[in-house]
């Protein structure tokens, strides 16, 4: 009777443990939602900005706004290491999303054949990002 | 900015960034130069396409000298992402292959205490 009864128990925590395991955590919806607002809201800057940056600077600087929280809140999570240094180059690297903002406003206008080249690799970027997260919460590890 | 002009000697231009290269490598990573220039021409072989439409972009005037410099470097911030995602894979293996070990560990023992005594 006591070995049916731990067998039972151990069904049942079982169970419990795959359910749990199963559910995709709040804050990993939140998160891909915030990531693929950032990326519509990026291309659609990006697709801007043969205007004169100034006629955007405002959502400029309120896209900055949801990319800083969101590293906050990477920053809050344990063996985040890589989602993190990601996302600093997105914000700190000359040649990225916020170096792209800074090379609008030193020129005002970027030239409509480089609005094209740009849109592609900077998308790319933050796409690896996506990618990145999706394999985090069970997507493939071994595939490119 | 000029009308049409002539769109620039690409073979040229690739001959210079090998010879570059190498002086770079003999210079900087002397000691792993076989492998550093194999990198470097692996990294220039992906990006060629990439260059030559840039450089005929610059050639005629479509793009600028900054945003030449921009696209180039972007290639940079991608490779450091894409180098990013690898480390993080290889982490991530370890930990899912460490967990299959708490796993095994965890039957095992349970078919030896339990199965057994059923």
């Amino acid at each position: 009777m006591k070995n049916i009864f731990f067998i039972r128990l151990i069904v049942v925590f079982t169970i419990m443990l795959i359910s749990f395991s199963c559910k995709v955590p709040q804050y990993a919806i939140l998160s891909d939602n915030a990531n693929n607002m950032i990326v519509i809201k990026a291309k659609d800057l990006i697709d801007k900005s043969t205007d004169s940056y100034s006629t955007h600077a405002m959502e400029i600087a309120n896209l900055k706004v949801q990319v800083d929280s969101i590293v906050v809140e990477e920053n809050n999570r344990k063996m985040n290491q890589a989602t993190i240094a990601m996302w600093s180059i997105v914000q700190k690297d000359k040649f990225s999303l916020y170096g792209f903002f800074d090379l609008w406003q030193q020129q005002n206008t970027v030239s409509p054949a480089a609005v094209a080249e740009m849109n592609q690799k900077l998308l790319s970027i933050l796409n690896i990002i996506q990618t990145w997260e999706q394999r985090k919460k069970g997507g493939p590890l071994f595939n490119k | 900015m000029p009308n049409n002009p002539p769109l620039t000697n690409m073979t040229e231009i690739f001959t210079e960034i090998e010879q570059h290269v190498k002086t770079l490598a003999e210079t900087t990573v002397s000691n792993f130069k076989n492998e550093a220039i194999a990198d470097a021409q692996n990294l220039v072989a992906t990006i060629k396409s990439d260059i030559i439409r840039w450089t005929n972009l610059l050639s005629t005037g479509q793009i600028k000298i900054t945003e030449f410099e921009f696209l180039v470097g972007s290639e940079k911030s991608l490779v450091s992402m894409l180098s990013l995602q690898q480390a993080g894979l290889a982490q991530l293996r370890i930990q899912n292959f460490l967990g299959g070990v708490l796993n095994i560990i965890i039957d095992v023992a349970l078919k030896k205490v339990i199965g057994n005594t059923i």
